[in-house]
């Protein structure tokens, strides 16, 4: 339906009415800020819920931090805002700290580095660089985002239950999350986290169903699949992989719902809690991790996936030359999507799982490492012979090759089921996710903002708050994880160490680590003052194309309304990356091969509604 | 005022930062000139080899520094086929990790932006990518060889002689079960947990103590469904007709969780019946007697439950894992032993530890880590050095205390310990509790087999609709069981 609205002003461009009042009808501030259904808008949305959400992500990594690193410190002054969850002496008490973890990684994983990265720039960059004027749904693309943001209402809501947030690991395993009785935190929090992570699923759907459409029918005139850019390859796998992943997801939270409330047994089995013997049978608690991580694992390619298709148009704009390998790139993204089916269990290897079964998961993980490298080899390879900008943008794409290579690199230990035994649970793996996945893909988010921020708001990122902000955060990013490599055998999720002789020596690199996480974390405040600043008292762009790209978005407005072009839409004539061709230093996708004689067209029409 | 002092501080930051990034937006805009791209490029580039030389100083350096904080050495033959392992790969990722970020921040150097450099059209090269994805594919291969071997090593059959023993988490403890002279573990079902069975062995002699304590219960909780309404008023007519406010407050918050509790306790009941069922449905005098259960049960009543665990050094023994409540995980750090305790599901692990507790604390007098004195103590740590077992799994907020301690013997300390175990049964027999068969039967009859249609709760109380058709045989099989 918002095609219908949209297609209008494209036939009537022949009247050579570029002005940009093709808005037959004044939107009120509601419709354009709020219910919007411009994908531009929808795009700036997630983006700034999923900056407040990092904020508080971050903060309670913060807090967490805090005990592990300075477990004397008393914290009583933040008893307004703690209340209850402090002990006589201010300290954080273990369940509030079970609860910050959780709620740590649930709202990373899910409303930050899924909606925040996927829903900012799969909306900003699909129509953009397709040459489309809108997704294919502007009204579902607009349910989506109001789903997340319900679901983050929901979630946000169970911080204030009672008896606290959900408290079981962002992986809710059951029976710890299905019993009321065996854990605070998963009384009502983990009915209000579950509901919430459904409410996020339909988004996370409604979205994907949308990339997947547009990209398949709204391309532009010229716009063969193997013109696009990076991006936008990187975006459609990403919303397959989710489409076909986040449904095991609803699954095994709607019956952990059936088996909190109405007395089922798919998880649960011989259990004796709380001085009784409970009536359930037959359930297995295995079951609910299958179900778990048939989402859990694809999920961390929903993440990255995105992060490496901005980083690959970023290094290629930056560096002036074309991405090398570009099939190959699109090959191994097409790989990680099959593959990151087929690994999962490769989380389970020490829950008694079938030894012949862990044999077979371990060797789709480490298949999955050959298309990785390749990409990593490839990024290399673009900047050799380049002519390197170091826009801040730039500076995180490389930055985030570097974290993924040494993120990739310790999943070559854990994917080997034998080693998993000795590191899993324990602060190796935190290392290695938090690189891999949590910092890389927050890099690639950070290049893909500091990038695509002119077309966004017509300004600039300040430059040298970039460079401070990037410098800070790559160093504290090693400084963080790396020695977390070196704390091998000491297991995760506890709130302190000094219980056991064996995990108890690492006082003052803990202390260190927590340190650094804090200058980390204002550091990230430095980014979203430059953000909320530059919206508004930003340096103005005031070229078409900064960056110099090729791609189509460069080809709009500096301020583009709702439609995306004012007249036509561009025609594809090229593939994306022909820089340094021709003695020229780029040529835009849109600029027709020398000689190219336009089709005769019989009458005014507009690509897209031609190929609905 | 604390909260306005720091209000008025981020106020002030803020500005600042404001004031500040204004200025350089205008400064950039002056010094905008054909040279800043080049400017830029040689402040960052430089920047990148600094990070990239102090990276992989820091990199090696942290080697030497933490070698110290690495497990020793591997107390179990397993974990040296680990250990192993873990050098290839880190020898081959090392090597990977140190040449990719030397060419990506040396490139990023190199060919930072000049004027007058033009970038080269690079698009593919397929040998150069054959390259890199062979060679990937070979190294993967190889460790995924290694890995399999060893993989399979540790799952790989158990020796017919093994020592099996058993642990147990739950929150937030763990308890151990051996199993005595005849070398076999008797049969436990959740169902008989109870303050003398802990880990809930199935003979007849707990079964009946169990079902008494369940008999006792429900009868204590149906006199506490009668005392209740008298209760509530009590409390309620305090609340009517006190004039002073204290008692009246406090009567609110016990009248509050009496409703509650005249609320849950007909559910409570019904599960607890439910329960009481389960046992006697299950515990038949044919179950008890059939040919697979009758040795289980016979071989509980040797079983052991220490207070640590001991194991012998040089031999295969294999954990049988279990779990009461939640998830655990029975963890060993220095032996390489990780496997998740499931409710319902137990699982194992087998290996052989190598190394004693008194050789390791040999070994560990060299560590500077281990030399330190501990706060309060008086020797160094590893004078007091034991095997710990922790927990890997969250299991919510004691996660971090389920501390067992594992001492591993010479096989002549272990006989030792082994005979001045006393056989659990044995240490419980005293206060079991048996009641005559028309006991059960009054009581049952009370408290069990009542007609069960009136009470809404529905949670547990499932074998509604079953109740009055198996009621005499319920009774009648209860009976037999109990003589």
């Amino acid at each position: 339906m918002a095609n219908a609205a949209i297609s209008k002003p494209a036939s009537h461009v022949h009247a050579e009415d570029h002005h940009h009042e093709e808005h037959h009808h004044e939107q009120g501030f509601i419709s354009k800020y709020i219910f919007s259904t411009d994908h531009k808008t929808i795009a700036k949305q997630f983006l700034i819920t999923g900056i407040i959400w990092a904020i508080l992500g971050g903060a309670l990594s913060v807090l967490f931090r805090i005990q592990l690193g300075y477990p004397d410190a008393d914290l009583t002054w933040m008893k307004p805002i703690l209340g209850r969850w402090l002990d006589e002496g201010g300290h954080i008490l273990p369940e509030f700290y079970n609860a910050l973890i959780t709620m740590h990684g649930t709202i990373l994983v899910f409303f930050v580095l899924t909606a925040g990265l996927s829903g900012t720039f799969s909306n900003l960059l699909i129509p953009l660089q397709l040459g489309a004027r809108d997704m294919a749904s502007g009204f579902i693309n607009m349910l989506s985002y109001w789903f997340f943001f319900l679901s983050g209402a929901v979630m946000l809501a169970s911080f204030f239950v009672p008896t606290g947030a959900a408290s079981g690991g962002w992986t809710m395993y059951p029976p710890l999350s299905a019993l009321a009785q065996s854990n605070e935190g998963s009384g009502f929090g983990t009915d209000l986290w579950i509901t919430s992570i459904a409410l996020f699923i339909v988004s996370v759907l409604l979205g994907g169903l949308n990339y997947v459409t547009t990209v398949i029918n709204l391309r532009t005139k010229g716009m063969s699949i193997f013109r696009m850019p990076l991006t936008i390859w990187a975006f459609l796998f990403t919303a397959i992989i989710a489409l076909l992943s986040f449904p095991a997801l609803l699954a095994a939270g709607v019956l952990l719902l059936f088996d909190r409330g109405m007395g089922t047994s798919f998880f649960l089995s011989e259990i004796y809690t709380g001085g009784e013997a409970l009536a359930n049978a037959g359930g297995s608690p295995i079951l609910y991790q299958h179900l778990f991580w048939f989402l859990g694992h694809p999920e961390v390619y929903i993440i990255i996936l995105p992060a490496m298709g901005i980083v690959s148009e970023v290094l290629s704009v930056n560096s002036r030359k074309p991405v090398f390998g570009y099939k190959a790139m699109i090959y191994s993204i097409f790989a990680i999507t099959v593959l990151s089916f087929l690994v999962w269990a490769h989380h389970m290897f020490v829950t008694g799982l079938n030894p012949f079964l862990g044999s077979i998961f371990v060797i789709f993980t480490l298949l999955i490492a050959i298309p990785s490298a390749i990409k990593v080899f490839n990024w290399i390879v673009t900047l050799y012979k380049g002519n390197i900008r170091f826009t801040p943008a730039m500076l995180f794409a490389i930055g985030f090759v570097a974290l993924f290579i040494v993120g990739g690199l310790t999943g070559i230990f854990l994917g080997n089921s034998a080693l998993d035994i000795d590191l899993h649970d324990t602060y190796f793996v935190v290392a290695h996710f938090h690189l891999v996945m949590g910092v890389a893909a927050f890099f690639g988010t950070f290049a893909g903002v500091y990038h695509w921020f002119p077309k966004m708001y017509g300004r600039y990122l300040n430059r040298t708050l970039g460079y401070i902000h990037f410098w800070i955060t790559i160093v504290a990013a090693y400084l963080i994880f790396f020695p977390m490599h070196f704390m091998i055998g000491l297991p995760r999720r506890y709130p302190s160490h000094e219980n056991f002789q064996f995990a108890d020596m690492f006082g003052e690199l803990n202390s260190f680590i927590s340190l650094v996480a804090i200058i980390s974390f204002a550091a990230q405040l430095l980014f979203v003052f430059n953000f909320f600043y530059s919206i508004f008292r930003g340096r103005k762009v005031r070229e078409l194309n900064p960056w110099g790209a090729t791609t189509l978005e460069w080809t709009t407005p500096i301020h583009p309304q709702h439609g995306n072009w004012p007249g036509e839409i561009p025609h594809v004539h090229r593939w994306p990356y022909d820089y340094g061709v021709n003695g020229r230093e780029f040529i835009p996708q849109d600029e027709p091969e020398p000689g190219f004689v336009p089709e005769p067209e019989p009458v005014h029409r507009d690509p897209q509604n031609d190929q609905v | 005022m604390t909260g306005f002092l720091i209000f008025l501080i981020i106020a002030l930051i803020v500005v600042v930062m404001f004031q500040v990034t204004k200025t350089l937006d205008m400064v950039s805009e002056l010094r905008a000139d054909e040279k800043e791209e080049e400017r830029h490029a040689v402040t960052q580039g430089r920047l990148m080899i600094a990070f990239l030389v102090l990276g992989l100083v820091g990199f090696f350096w942290t080697f030497g520094a933490y070698q110290s904080k690495l497990f020793p050495q591997s107390a179990s033959v397993h974990g040296e086929l680990l250990k192993n392992l873990f050098f290839w790969t880190l020898l081959i990722t090392g090597v990977v990790f140190v040449i990719t970020n030397i060419l990506l921040f040396v490139f990023a150097y190199q060919y930072r932006w000049k004027n007058n450099r033009k970038a080269e059209h690079i698009s593919h090269n397929n040998t150069l990518e054959f390259i890199w994805t062979a060679i990937p594919a070979l190294v993967l291969t190889f460790l995924v060889v290694l890995g399999l071997r060893a993989w399979y090593q540790i799952t790989g059959e158990e020796s017919e002689d093994a020592l099996v023993f058993e642990v147990t988490g739950q929150q937030f403890f763990w308890s151990s079960r051996y199993p005595g002279p005849d070398g076999v573990l008797g049969l436990r079902d959740y169902n008989l947990i109870s303050a003398e069975n802990p880990l809930g062995i199935a003979t007849p002699e707990f079964i009946d103590h169990k079902r008494v304590d369940l008999l006792i219960r429900l009868r204590d909780l149906k006199q506490r469904e009668a005392a209740l309404p008298e209760l509530i008023a009590a409390a309620q007519d305090i609340i009517d007709h006190n004039p002073n406010p204290y008692p009246v407050d406090s009567a609110k918050v016990t009248l509050k969780a009496l409703l509650k509790e005249q609320k849950e306790l007909p559910g409570l009941q019904n599960r607890t019946r439910a329960h009481y069922k389960r046992i006697v449905e299950k515990f038949t005098p044919e179950y008890l007697a059939s040919a697979e259960v009758a040795p289980l049960i016979k071989a509980g009543y040797d079983d052991f439950m220490p207070s640590e665990l001991h194991l012998p050094v040089d031999r295969e023994v294999v954990a049988r894992i279990t779990a009461l409540d939640v998830l655990h995980d029975f963890y060993i750090p220095y032996m390489s032993v990780k496997m998740d305790a499931v409710p319902g599901i137990p699982t194992r692990f087998k290996f052989t530890p190598t190394i004693t507790t008194e050789e390791m604390r040999e070994i560990l007098k060299d560590n500077p880590e281990w030399q330190r004195i501990d706060e309060g103590a008086t020797e160094p740590r590893w004078k007091n050095f034991i095997y710990e077992v922790a927990c890997a799994e969250l299991c919510g907020k004691g996660h971090n205390s389920m501390r067992y301690l594992l001492d591993v013997d010479t096989e002549e300390e272990y006989s030792a310990w082994l005979g001045q175990q006393t056989a659990f049964f044995d240490l419980q027999k005293e206060s079991l509790v048996k009641w005559e068969n028309a006991e059960y039967a009054e009581f049952e009859k009370a408290y069990v087999f009542i007609d069960a249609g009136g009470h809404g709760d529905d949670h547990g109380g499932d074998n509604h609709d079953n109740d009055h058709s198996g009621e005499e045989q319920h009774s009648a099989a209860s009976a037999s069981i109990a003589h």
